[in-house]
């Protein structure tokens, strides 16, 4: 039972990218400075940058499992959480009708998106990337780009408003408690419910999804729509730990999440991945970019790019390489 | 595979076509009379850093009666500035002040409108090397030394300090940060890293959380570019370190400004974008209707009180603003017609 329980566990996509992280915390905790790595709050920072990314890189991993791809989360993250700000501190809503307005905003966004791949035929990626353009000039439109501050002069709400983001409870950051409950939901919807099967169906074959009868169009409103959902919840999250909502800032975020959701067994040809890969994924970047400035002591930003690239690379190794012994043994 | 590689192409475009391109700009011309002198200043990105500059581009304009306009790249594509520049060389207009940004790329296109006849100066950012007349703007060695001298000041025992930059590799990082290394010779203080965020906010409070856990001892911390400043104070408020960490930062975003108020930033060092706008199109007024390059110099020299250095640069200065003075500072400002820069 136990065997066969780790059998099927090492057999996962995801296993790889345990392994590489595992390695990779014990090696930064080896390390002259590793004791402070493994700290309380090290760890409470590190769990909070792995949420803050895990929110929307679960969005992605939903998309990329479709076959599809969402290139406006970015900057969409960027836009909401100037529009966040703005309705807290110009427009003095209260934080709950702020929320909820920029959720309900970004759901719609997605479901925009799949309106205009379904009905024009478009490539995903066009139309994302138009996207992506047109949510970064918004935000630089709406504050001429100037950052719109959330501190206690400007909204009676701002003390709440600034705990989504930097609040704990029991010592754990609210963004990770936000993370579990989207985690938990989102795999629910993949993996028990009719809605999940398509998802997947529609990433492995479209062609066979449209001709057994299931709504393309229904399914692909329902990936996109929560792919953008999650982006405006993390951008709520990010202008909430900024105290700010900063425009132009979650440019190039869409790298980090596809990255995310890639590393970790989604395919980008679809239908292959789970979400908690995504997850993962967003830990193993968090505790690289974050290790780096524990292991290197002098020059750590030069070292940043080629260190990031090459554990990608090797944990994208490892994972072709366990899955052709895989193949060999079936 | 096929689909794969299809991403890899647009992971690619999207990295290249992220220097797309649109500008905005803003122009003002006073009432009388025709054939007026016209300027153009073509500023580096669209920050609202140059607000101010536009404002004391327009009082130049207004005293002068000439007419100045003023474009701002919406992104820091160095062929972006060029195609702009190229389009006012086609207007024939009398005169340009340009922030350089990329000096390779823009440099030979500034010595083609000298030759020209046009008169060109640079301010905010040099090109050195080109045959450009002048330069305005802030010294960023001298601001990195500003800055070091007001670490003396806040760290008189000396101790660890850490640095905070979009890329430190830019010029105008490099310089202050050499300027700040030269400033704290031989005292205690030492400059340990610089830390790059890419001009991504999160990974720029991300890099401050993670120095605060990895070097306990840390006595400072140094934002080099605006938008560090609020980022580095947060981090430090959030890990319950504010006083014990001393935040020295540059330039005065609104959250800068918030923080000081509340004597969570303990000093800031402000350039003067105001007077790059309207002691620019002073002097190119002067060099346009006097003709004579060193005559020009003399008179601007005489008239604004700034001194012409080597090479023709003119440093108009920082300044170090406090929880002390902030207050007073901003009434400044608001005389000048200037919210905040």
């Amino acid at each position: 039972m136990l065997r066969q329980g780790i059998g099927r566990l090492v057999r996962t996509r995801e296993f790889g990218v345990v392994v590489v992280l595992a390695l990779l915390v014990l090696f930064i905790s080896s390390t002259e400075r590793g004791e402070a790595f493994l700290g309380p709050i090290s760890l409470q920072n590190l769990s909070r940058q792995v949420a803050l990314l895990g929110v929307f890189a679960i969005g992605q991993a939903v998309v990329i499992i479709a076959g599809g791809i969402d290139l406006s989360v970015g900057t969409l993250i960027g836009f909401t959480g100037v529009l966040c700000a703005w309705l807290l501190s110009r427009a003095g809503w209260s934080l709950g009708a702020s929320v909820a307005a920029v959720l309900a905003f970004s759901a719609c966004v997605g479901i925009v998106h799949a309106l205009l791949i379904h009905r024009f035929r478009l490539l995903p990626f066009i139309v994302t990337l138009g996207s992506l353009f047109i949510f970064l000039s918004a935000g630089q439109l709406m504050t001429n780009n100037v950052p719109i501050p959330v501190s206690p002069q400007d909204s009676p709400y701002s003390e709440e408003f600034q705990f989504l983001g930097n609040g704990k409870i029991w010592g754990v950051p609210v963004p990770v408690y936000i993370l579990l409950a989207v985690l938990i939901a989102v795999s629910v919807l993949m993996h028990f419910t009719v809605v999940g099967r398509h998802i997947y169906a529609l990433g492995n074959n479209e062609e066979a999804t449209r001709l057994s009868g299931i709504s393309v169009l229904r399914t692909q409103m329902i990936a996109y729509g929560l792919c953008s959902l999650l982006a405006g919840l993390a951008g709520i999250l990010y202008a909430s730990y900024q105290r700010q909502g900063i425009p132009g800032s979650g440019l190039s975020y869409e790298l980090k999440a596809i990255a995310a959701a890639v590393v970790s067994g989604c395919s980008l040809s679809g239908g292959q991945g789970t979400v908690i890969g995504a997850v993962i994924g967003a830990a193993l970047l968090n505790v690289i970019l974050s290790g780096i400035s524990f292991v290197i002591q002098q020059g750590a930003s030069n070292w940043e790019g080629t260190v990031v690239g090459t554990i990608l690379l090797v944990t994208a190794i490892l994972n072709r390489l366990q899955q052709q012994w895989l193949a060999r043994k079936r | 595979m096929q689909r794969l590689l299809l991403w890899l192409v647009v992971v690619v475009a999207l990295l290249t076509v992220g220097c797309a391109k649109r500008e905005s700009p803003t122009t003002t011309s006073s009432s009388s009379g025709e054939k007026k002198v016209r300027i153009v200043l073509v500023t580096n990105g669209s920050s609202p850093f140059w607000d101010p500059m536009e404002v004391g581009m327009r009082r130049a304009a207004e005293e002068l009666g000439c007419e100045a306009t003023s474009r701002r790249p919406q992104t820091d594509s160095p062929a972006l500035q060029r195609q702009i520049i190229e389009e006012y060389q086609a207007q024939r207009v009398d005169g340009i002040g340009i922030s350089v940004i990329e000096s390779e790329t823009v440099g030979p296109l500034i010595d083609e409108l000298m030759n020209s006849g046009m008169k060109v100066i640079t301010f905010d950012s040099d090109a050195a090397n080109s045959k450009r007349i002048a330069y305005i703007g802030t010294n960023n060695f001298e601001a990195g030394k500003a800055a070091g001298e007001a670490a003396k000041r806040l760290l008189p025992e000396g101790g660890k300090v850490f640095g905070f930059v979009g890329n430190q590799n830019a010029p105008n990082a490099r310089e202050r940060i050499a300027g700040f290394r030269e400033a704290i010779k031989g005292t205690n203080i030492v400059l340990v890293d610089v830390f790059d965020d890419n001009k991504d906010p999160a990974k720029a409070r991300a890099n401050v959380e993670n120095v605060l856990q990895a070097h306990k001892d840390v006595k400072m911390l140094l934002g080099l570019f605006s938008y560090n400043g609020p980022q580095i104070a947060a981090a430090v408020k959030e890990a319950g370190l504010l006083g014990k960490v001393k935040v020295l930062c540059f330039d005065a975003e609104p959250e800068t400004i918030n923080h000081l108020k509340r004597g969570e930033i303990d000093a800031t060092v402000v350039q003067k974008p105001y007077e790059f706008g309207y002691r620019s199109v002073q002097l190119l007024y002067k060099l346009i209707t006097l003709g004579d390059v060193q005559k020009a110099l003399q008179e601007f020299e005489r008239e604004s009180g700034y001194k012409v250095g080597p090479n023709n640069t003119i440093d108009t200065g920082v300044e170090i603003i406090t929880p002390q003075n902030i207050e007073e500072y901003l009434k400044r400002l608001e005389a000048l017609g200037i919210k905040s820069s």
